[in-house]
């Protein structure tokens, strides 16, 4: 009953938290309801005996990606979103309209289904008997899930890689070939050529 | 702790050795003015590519899985290895005078060719959705860094951007769909999830979940709906970039479709072949129609790589319609064909962008008289139209031949009519091309500085050499393609 309570607090905190998120005009508040969002669902985590993804939830989400965000926001002087200029005033009622409609769908067709990973599959109580949620990820992620968590690693290289190619500051002696020589400005034409 | 097998993963431990070599040579070459001399960088990128071909070919007739049956090794999985490699190596072989034309040569560009191929060997191999998706990311992120390679150009970063954005998408939809997947079956392996979901039919749930993850990978083979982002991608990335766009991501997202959908999801599969059938009758429209209008030629490729993309998702869809794997046997002669003739005809383009860095816009216009200028560029650009429009003889007609006659044997024969009818239409753009090249007058004199030379002339005589040896002799190209499947589908 206590779990139960406990459930429905948190996830009424985190749906507000994310409303706020997307309705506050100013940044930092977001950002700061969007933390207070990860953190709510952390602790639904933690009550479904998900400890090692709710330690994660808090690392990643809250710690690691929040970081980020205020970066972000500190590099780019962000204070409030402007009021961008409405230009499909008629397709937004239309849009809206089609959200609810696949909402519904969704729901409908979802509503009906049966998942076997409920039915059959892994629950707390099952959970534990094989040593607990972490003891049970880990053996999943090093055996069975060996080969898509080395793939990964390697995604996270291109991802390095690709960050150092798209905003290396290129120097002028050495290294690799510029695209101009420093100092002198592209003309606009040469900018917007065909590639 | 048992240690997996890693034969099935050799051909790929050698592209991503090659990759990491890649990246820590090019630092340590330097010339006198600064630019470093790259050739060494090449060699490596072509060495690892060879030596994952060479490999490839002898794992032919092999048959075993590793990592808990997440990949397998066998004919299927090499023959994409195989075709991926040889499109990757034509690709880097056109590449280093293009790149040095535009001022922007760097080893990275090969590492990340090298890796995406891996992650497209990857795809074709898995026989897992979890391994299937973080395959296509690895291809795909390597593909959002490439088409943004020229980074001070504006086309190239609204290529780059729109890829991410409109791909970022795509794959949430398709892991989306996934995860109903492994709620309903409770496993995330084809064969499993096959087992698991084969006597439920086509419920709601299985239909929704099918349904986001095909449009998760028909976004990837720009299939119409999902089709807006190609012209603009390909307009700007890099030419060579742009034609290994359009066929190594679609090649493997062909190869994944076929051999998830057929085994996953068999109580469904007359629901997704009609689905597959729907896009592909829309997108041989939408590619064919738009490409009559485009004045530029890179853009007129884009939208008829849109109409090849249709012509295969045809044998997809009779694939799915017939609830037999036959009528795929067409679609991978026809992605072996498609890969040479399409590098083929943007590797021209490129060679032609190489000559005249500034001046070359891709124009129709600007194509007027090159049969003149440069006689050996119009016959190998002929050809390669010749062969993308269906004429016999050539790769693309029996592609093309083949495709259709295993719709026919689906009793799918109307869908074969509007694809047959829908490539004479095709036949109008491509000719066009032909004729202002050899029947128009150029309105300026465009200096083509030097003959076609060294790895780009490599690359394109053995795009050439494909195209039609396929065209003349394609039973090899059938029966290994008749071991791919039954290697797969028994």
């Amino acid at each position: 009953m206590t779990e139960k309570i406990l459930f429905i607090v948190f996830s009424v905190l985190a749906v507000a938290g994310g409303l706020g998120t997307i309705t506050r005009k100013n940044v930092v508040h977001g950002l700061l309801l969007l933390v207070f969002t990860f953190l709510n669902v952390a602790a639904i985590f933690f009550l479904t005996q998900a400890y090692f993804l709710a330690v994660i939830q808090i690392l990643v989400y809250a710690g690691a990606i929040m970081v980020l965000f205020v970066f972000v926001i500190m590099l780019l002087n962000l204070r409030t979103f402007e009021q961008e200029e409405q230009t499909h005033r008629r397709q937004r009622w239309i849009a809206a309209a089609l959200s609810v409609l696949v909402l519904v769908e969704f729901v409908v067709v979802l509503a009906g289904v049966t998942f076997t990973s409920v039915r059959g599959g892994l629950t707390p109580e099952t959970m534990t008997d094989l040593g607990g949620g972490t003891k049970v990820f880990g053996d999943a992620l090093f055996n069975n899930m060996l080969l898509p968590f080395e793939v990964a690693s390697v995604v996270l290289l291109v991802a390095m890689v690709g960050a150092i190619v798209l905003v290396k500051r290129e120097k002028t002696a050495g290294g690799a070939t510029r695209a101009w020589e420093p100092g002198e400005r592209p003309t606009p034409e040469a900018l917007e050529e065909e590639v | 702790m048992q240690w997996p097998d890693l034969v099935p993963v050799i051909p790929e431990l050698i592209l991503l050795v090659a990759a990491c070599v890649v990246l820590l040579v090019e630092p340590f070459l330097k010339t006198e003015d600064g630019r470093g001399d790259k050739t060494a960088v090449i060699a490596i990128a072509l060495t690892g590519l060879l030596g994952a071909l060479v490999v490839s070919l002898a794992l032919v007739g092999q048959d075993r899985e590793s990592f808990a049956g997440m990949l397998v090794l066998d004919d299927w999985a090499v023959f994409f290895k195989v075709l991926f490699a040889i499109g990757a190596g034509l690709v880097i072989l056109m590449s280093p005078g293009y790149l040095e034309a535009h001022r922007r040569h760097l080893g990275e560009f090969y590492a990340l060719v090298l890796l995406a191929v891996v992650g497209m060997d990857l795809m074709a191999a898995a026989r897992d959705f979890i391994l299937l998706y973080v395959a296509l990311e690895l291809m795909a992120i390597s593909s959002y860094v490439l088409a943004a390679f020229f980074r001070y150009r504006v086309r190239s970063n609204e290529s780059s951007l729109k890829y991410f954005l409109t791909g970022s998408f795509a794959s949430a939809i398709m892991l989306y769909g996934i995860s109903l997947v492994y709620g309903l079956a409770g496993a995330t392996g084809y064969a499993a999830v096959g087992q698991a979901l084969g006597g439920r039919g086509g419920s709601a749930g299985v239909l929704l979940a099918v349904f986001l993850v095909a449009v998760g990978l028909g976004f990837k083979v720009s299939a119409a709906p999902f089709h807006m982002w190609t012209p603009d991608v390909y307009q700007g990335a890099p030419t060579p970039i742009a034609a290994f766009f359009s066929v190594g991501p679609k090649t493997a997202a062909f190869a994944a479709i076929m051999a998830a959908f057929i085994v996953a999801f068999p109580g469904a599969v007359q629901e997704w072949g009609v689905f597959f059938i729907v896009l592909s009758i829309a997108t041989m429209l939408v590619g064919n129609l738009y490409a009559l209008v485009q004045t530029n030629v890179k853009r007129m490729l884009a939208y008829s790589s849109i109409a090849h993309a249709g012509y295969l998702l045809t044998g997809v869809g009779a694939m799915g319609w017939a609830g037999n794997s036959y009528p795929g046997h067409g679609v991978m002669v026809y992605l072996a064909a498609y890969t040479f003739m399409n590098l083929g005809a943007f590797g021209l383009l490129a060679y032609l962008k190489t000559q005249m860095p500034h001046s070359f816009d891709y124009s129709l216009k600007q194509m007027a008289g090159l049969g003149r200028r440069s006689p050996w560029a119009a016959v190998l650009l002929s050809l390669f139209l010749l062969s993308l429009t269906g004429i016999p003889g050539t790769a693309g007609f029996i592609g093309k031949f083949y495709v259709f006659s295993g719709v026919v044997w689906a009793d799918l024969w109307w869908l074969a009519v509007i694809g047959v009818l829908l490539s004479v239409v095709s036949a109008y753009y491509y000719l066009r091309v032909i004729i202002y090249m050899f029947f128009r007058e150029p309105e300026e004199e465009y200096e083509v500085r030097e003959p076609i030379s060294g790895g780009m002339a490599a690359s394109l005589a053995v795009s050439a050499i494909a195209t039609v040896v396929i065209g003349i002799l394609p039973s090899w190209l059938w029966d290994s393609v008749a071991s791919a499947f039954n290697a797969l589908f028994d």
